[in-house]
């Protein structure tokens, strides 16, 4: 082996070892269960960097993975994603049609037999009005979910095609109905009523502790409206999706341990 | 020290064994026998001795590093600290400084909220009112400066929802009349049982006569107001999700009376976003949607860093809403806090520069829709 591909192969293992003993040493402080992902600036990121917007966008599912890695090397047991907004579909066609081709291979890639969801035991869900799909990408997301249900070291909560006031209105006719069906006078529908009947709820997520939101936009933008307004940490980060790593997650979780401390 | 060992092959035998307390400074045993002082072949101890000597082994050596990954922990938070006050210098001196309130912008906020923070358990409410009440009026002020014509304030216990008698501005007392309050405010007429969520408050036209705003410079500025009152909320914690709640279970025994009466099967009720929206956010709700939002600490943090949460405020109406906040306590105010420890609390009031900065912040986003 050539002196110069020596030195990068023990770079690369240098690298991999310390990232490793960073993560043991993060994981002796607490650890959040649930962090929620706004993978925003795909498309600022291949302008940026001249290419065509579906690489930005393929570059994403990159990060997606990378970041996916990390949080498993955590332990951090939920992680979600905002993969695509209900308000996406008015995008224009040529985009929308690529991105769910890249959905339709995306899918197939993480759930294959050494995808990295097998390879980090993670489970799939999806949270959205999945029904909006093509029936491919319906097929794709079923496929996935059936792989990976026996998967029990993690959750990665695919949100698409979604809107929070979406969840918040189906969760306020689910409570309306079920109180209709208990038929009792007396039963008066509860905030803690719509919050059981949210689609994070039906597949059991747990609170909400971290929200990150990336390319310096500072907005929510209809993501998990009913689940970050309580003791939530949201960040803020200027980092484009595509790059981001844990040079941007390492602060964010000191942040967190620091608050748990301090309770 | 010995213990005793059964075994499933032979359940009524006892076996003795010896075992071995540990401390953080003792070294794994070899296999000795202390009273001989010689040492033992390892064919000689029994396997039950031999399991519990590797399990005290991998016990000691997890305890070791998990002592060691716990220090390491603690050093790169101090590193940490160290980073955070570079920054925390860095936001605080050299960025440029923002425009000023009455500067042209490319798009200033019809609405804007400001959530008035506090990290403290145990706030006293009495206390807390005069100072809520004190960021409040400087609010005003700052809006009225740069054109804002609606305003929300809310904190998340409701200290300002009595509403005062007399607001201060410009130095000047100026007693409020209250022309709008909404005590049911989200809620249908059939609906009895009125709660106060948010009060609202339209400032009369008398203001345009006291429209000087003294900035921190001194320099007395004569703005004309805008035309149109100024609209001031006081928002709480009941605005939010308990007003959704109390929403649908008004559909309960309005609508869905209806249904069940009719013979219908329940899964008839249906709801969409657009109804919740004309409720949530209409004459009677608690509308419009604030462009802009402004986090402030109202009481000192204890951290020097305290990332941003919105403290329950109302979720439905901020889907767009931009927000700006100040996560940075100064080096000055975190010693104070030290000194003023067993003294009266440190309130910190709005300042201008943040109010600055989060308008120029707002006048350069980008809305993309979803697009």
């Amino acid at each position: 082996m050539p002196l110069t591909e020596h030195a990068v192969w023990l770079r690369d293992k240098a690298i991999d070892r310390l990232r490793n003993v960073l993560f043991g040493v993060l994981r002796a402080g607490p650890i959040p269960q649930h962090v929620a992902f706004i993978m925003d600036g795909n498309r600022r990121y291949a302008r940026s960097n001249g290419m065509k917007l579906i690489q930005g966008h393929v570059d994403g599912f990159t990060a997606l993975r990378r970041v996916l890695e990390i949080c498993s090397s955590l332990n951090i047991k939920v992680v979600s994603v905002y993969a695509f907004a209900i308000d996406n579909f008015q995008r224009p066609k040529e985009e929308v049609d690529g991105l769910m081709n890249l959905a339709e291979r995306a899918l197939l890639e993480l759930c294959s037999h050494g995808g990295i969801l097998a390879e980090h035991g993670v489970r799939l869900n999806t949270v959205g009005r999945t029904q909006l799909f093509p029936p491919e990408v319906q097929a794709a997301l079923n496929k996935a979910k059936e792989l990976t249900k026996n998967n029990k070291r993690s959750v990665l909560n695919l949100c698409m095609p979604y809107s929070s006031r979406d969840e918040i209105a189906n969760a306020v006719e689910e409570s309306v109905q079920n109180a209709l069906l208990e038929g009792r006078i007396e039963c008066v529908v509860v905030h803690k009523d719509i919050e059981d009947r949210l689609m994070t709820a039906k597949v059991n997520t747990p609170p909400l502790d971290i929200l990150i939101r990336t390319s310096g936009v500072k907005r929510l933008s209809d993501y998990l409206l009913w689940q970050c307004t309580e003791n939530t940490q949201i960040h803020f980060v200027d980092t484009f999706w595509p790059d981001m790593g844990l040079v941007d997650l390492l602060p964010i979780i000191l942040d967190y341990q620091r608050k748990i401390w301090a309770q | 020290m010995y213990t005793t060992l059964r075994t499933r092959s032979r359940p009524n035998a006892v076996t003795l064994i010896r075992v071995t307390t540990w401390s953080a400074t003792s070294t794994i045993p070899s296999a000795r026998n202390v009273r001989s002082g010689g040492r033992i072949a390892r064919s000689q101890i029994h396997p039950h001795r031999r399991i519990l000597i590797l399990s005290q082994s991998l016990a000691f050596c997890h305890f070791d590093m998990s002592l060691l990954s716990r220090l390491a922990l603690r050093i790169l938070h101090f590193l940490y600290s160290l980073f955070l006050a570079t920054l925390s210098l860095r936001s605080r001196y050299l960025r440029p400084a923002p425009r000023p309130l009455t500067a042209t912008r490319s798009k200033v906020p019809s609405h804007l909220a400001l959530i008035l923070a506090s990290q403290e358990p145990d706030l006293c409410i009495s206390e807390a009112q005069e100072a809520f009440l004190r960021c409040t009026e400087k609010a005003i002020a700052y809006c009225r400066a740069a054109g804002i014509q609606c305003l929300s304030v809310y904190d998340r216990l409701g200290v300002l929802l009595e509403v005062p008698d007399l607001l201060y501005l410009d130095g000047s007392a100026l007693p409020l009349t209250l022309l709008r309050s909404h005590g049911s405010n989200v809620f249908d007429e059939t609906y009895k049982e009125g709660r106060s969520c948010t009060t609202t408050i339209c400032m009369v036209d008398t203001l345009r006569k006291r429209n000087r705003y003294r900035s921190r410079m001194g320099h007395t500025l004569h703005k004309p107001s805008s035309s149109g009152a100024f609209t001031l909320h006081f928002v709480s914690r009941d605005t939010g999700k308990p007003a959704i709640a109390a929403i649908a279970d008004n559909f309960r025994r309005t609508r869905g009376g209806k249904i069940i009466s009719a013979n219908g099967d329940a899964e008839a009720f249906t709801v969409s976003v657009s109804e919740l929206q004309t409720i949530l956010e209409g004459d009677r709700g608690y509308g419009p949607p604030p462009d802009l939002m402004i986090v402030h600490n109202v009481t000192l943090p204890r951290r020097q860093f305290t990332p941003l949460e919105l403290y329950s405020f109302p979720p439905w109406q901020i889907r767009l809403t931009e927000i700006h906040y100040n996560g940075f306590t100064g080096i000055r105010d975190r010693l104070s806090r030290v000194r003023l420890r067993r003294r009266a609390k440190r309130w910190m009031m709005l300042s201008e520069i943040d109010f600055r900065r989060a308008l120029d912040e707002y006048s350069g986003a980008e809305f993309r829709l979803g697009k």
